[in-house]
């Protein structure tokens, strides 16, 4: 499998599945972080070790335990572009992080892309694993099996008492980090988001806007994830995580049904607005795109818009990052061009889109109608 | 308000530093926020851990020249980056570090996964541990001949162990 496959593909063959409750969790991801004995750790590494877990990564890619886990690829970030190390960034597969050590790094992807094997970032190892819609506990299944199959012939730096040694504290003990992507419009319209998320930090959670900086989420998507990972077990951990989500998707669904109930004009008004925006805008900046991708995708979890497929609002969100942009017009662009790009490729994207039957029998009617008054036109 | 960058988007991300009782304040628009990329998130995790370290500084003074004999990184160091050079690190620093992992993660003991090589080992060790605690149980308790039984059963496993 080469590079290509991974650069050239803008969703990833597990991002179009649905997954379950997907109207509200849009993905989970498992990320378990290990590290190798008697090699320094990430802040002292050296090229000599960076060769040594290598070599021995390439070993476990020979067994047959790891083979039977599927095809993977191993990639050295030096040995790509920065476009592709970017855009590889944009579909989540590697993070920014890697990418700035790039010299020492490198990523072992799956060929679906649901499973990958950061080596050289903050952790020797931090294997990632990640699942459409609300499913942690097959996202972790599948991170356990290449832990393991890892751990058949390389030692992991492990202590009984403090578990899974890592180079910074708050990943030592399971090194597990669970996570869940989770997309609440009705929430943040009608003003429940804030206090909904700082409950959820009181429980011993992280909450972040998953794109946009700072406490503001852009486009409505936050990420929620454990942050202690020491003296639980990793099912204590999912577990409690995935008792939370089911709360938020609880809220999320009561609050989308109220809006339903109380402000449908609104709400329609909303989304319809944001698709028309997203259909005929000339120029539209990263901000804003996330904000249309939101109402739309409420639109089509209601039942509003049909002849939409929340896929193409997926490759909506990744083809319109800074990457991509530059991938398809083959140079680096300036901050209103790549306004002007993204326009341009999403109108492109939507251009074939049949909408509402509504819509349709209007257009159909109206067609008609046309017709016959031509006909009277001659006649005179 | 104007992004104080580029003077032209209007600024959405606005940092407050504090640094030393002085305090700045930052206003950019997202676009110059992200280019500054690290620059504005210089306010790491590292940071806090190493902030949190400071704490206390008496003890601090004592123990910054304690050293890991096998990376090299001084305790000092380690305040610092926030970060560990190597698995002996956690031996070296020994007693120090508990009372920051205790802040950092609360919990101390690991109940999670075992690597299925040692596992079986750990496992060993975790059931002779408790039996153990069971044992000092029994004889405060005056069970005598259910303690002997116990003192037996754990000699046995600490020969399987030894194999």
């Amino acid at each position: 499998m080469p590079l290509n496959h991974f650069v050239d593909k803008e969703l990833s063959d597990w991002m179009q599945q649905q997954g379950p409750d997907a109207d509200v969790v849009i993905s989970s991801r498992i990320r378990l972080a290990r590290n190798i004995a008697d090699l320094p750790f990430s802040p002292l590494m050296t090229d000599r070790a960076t060769e040594d877990i290598l070599k021995q990564l390439e070993q476990v890619m020979e067994t047959d335990a790891f083979k039977e886990l599927g095809d993977y690829e191993l990639l050295k970030l030096k040995d790509m572009t920065t476009l592709d190390r970017k855009i590889l960034v944009e579909k989540h597969l590697i993070s920014p992080r890697l990418s700035k050590d790039y010299l020492q790094s490198a990523v072992i992807i799956k060929e679906d892309e649901s499973v990958n094997v950061m080596v050289n970032e903050e952790d020797h190892l931090r294997i990632q694993s990640i699942t459409s819609g609300f499913r942690l506990q097959e996202a972790y299944q599948s991170a356990n099996k290449v832990d393991d199959a890892i751990e058949n012939i390389v030692d992991f730096a492990f202590d009984e008492r403090l578990g899974y040694l890592t180079s910074c504290l708050t990943n030592v003990g399971t090194g597990l980090r669970a996570s869940v992507m989770v997309h609440i419009p009705a929430l943040v319209m009608t003003g429940q988001a804030k206090r909904l998320l700082s409950a959820i930090q009181r429980v011993g959670l992280a909450v972040r806007g998953y794109y946009g900086e700072g406490s503001e989420a852009v486009g409505n998507i936050y990420q929620i994830s454990n942050q202690l990972t020491l003296g639980y077990s990793e099912q204590e951990i999912i577990e409690n995580l995935e008792d939370v989500i089911r709360q938020v998707i609880e809220h999320e669904r009561y609050a989308r049904k109220q809006l339903m109930e109380n402000s449908k004009l609104n709400l329609e008004d909303t989304i319809y607005r944001s698709l028309g925006i997203l259909l005929y805008a000339r120029m539209i900046s990263s901000q804003e795109v996330m904000q249309r991708i939101s109402d739309v995708r409420l639109g089509i979890d209601l039942g509003m818009l049909k002849g939409l497929s929340s896929n193409i609002l997926k490759e909506l969100m990744v083809v319109t990052s800074v990457g991509f942009l530059q991938k398809y017009a083959g140079k680096e662009l300036e901050a209103q061009e790549r306004d002007i790009m993204r326009a341009k490729v999403i109108r492109e994207r939507l251009v074939n889109i049949q909408f509402n039957k509504e819509d349709q029998q209007q257009k159909e009617d109206q067609q008609h109608k046309h017709n016959n008054q031509d006909d009277n036109v001659d006649n005179i | 308000m104007e992004c104080q960058e580029c003077k032209q988007r209007p600024a959405t991300v606005h940092l407050t530093k504090i640094i030393n009782n002085k305090k700045s304040e930052l206003h950019l628009c997202e676009q110059c926020a992200r280019e500054k990329g690290d620059a504005s998130q210089g306010f790491s995790f590292q940071d806090l851990l190493a902030g949190l370290l400071n704490y206390d500084h008496n003890k601090a003074n004592l123990c910054e020249n304690v050293q890991c004999e096998t990376c090299g990184m001084t305790y000092e160091q380690f305040h610092k980056v926030g970060k560990l050079g190597c698995t002996d690190c956690y031996k070296y620093f020994g007693d120090q570090f508990d009372h920051i992992l205790h802040k950092v993660q609360g919990k101390l003991g690991h109940t999670g996964k075992v690597p299925k090589r040692i596992a079986g080992d750990v496992a060993l060790k975790r059931e002779i541990n408790e039996l153990r605690q069971m044992l000092q149980r029994k004889i405060y308790e005056e069970r005598f001949e259910e303690a002997a039984k116990l003192r037996d059963k754990i000699r046995e496993m600490e020969t399987r162990m030894a194999q």
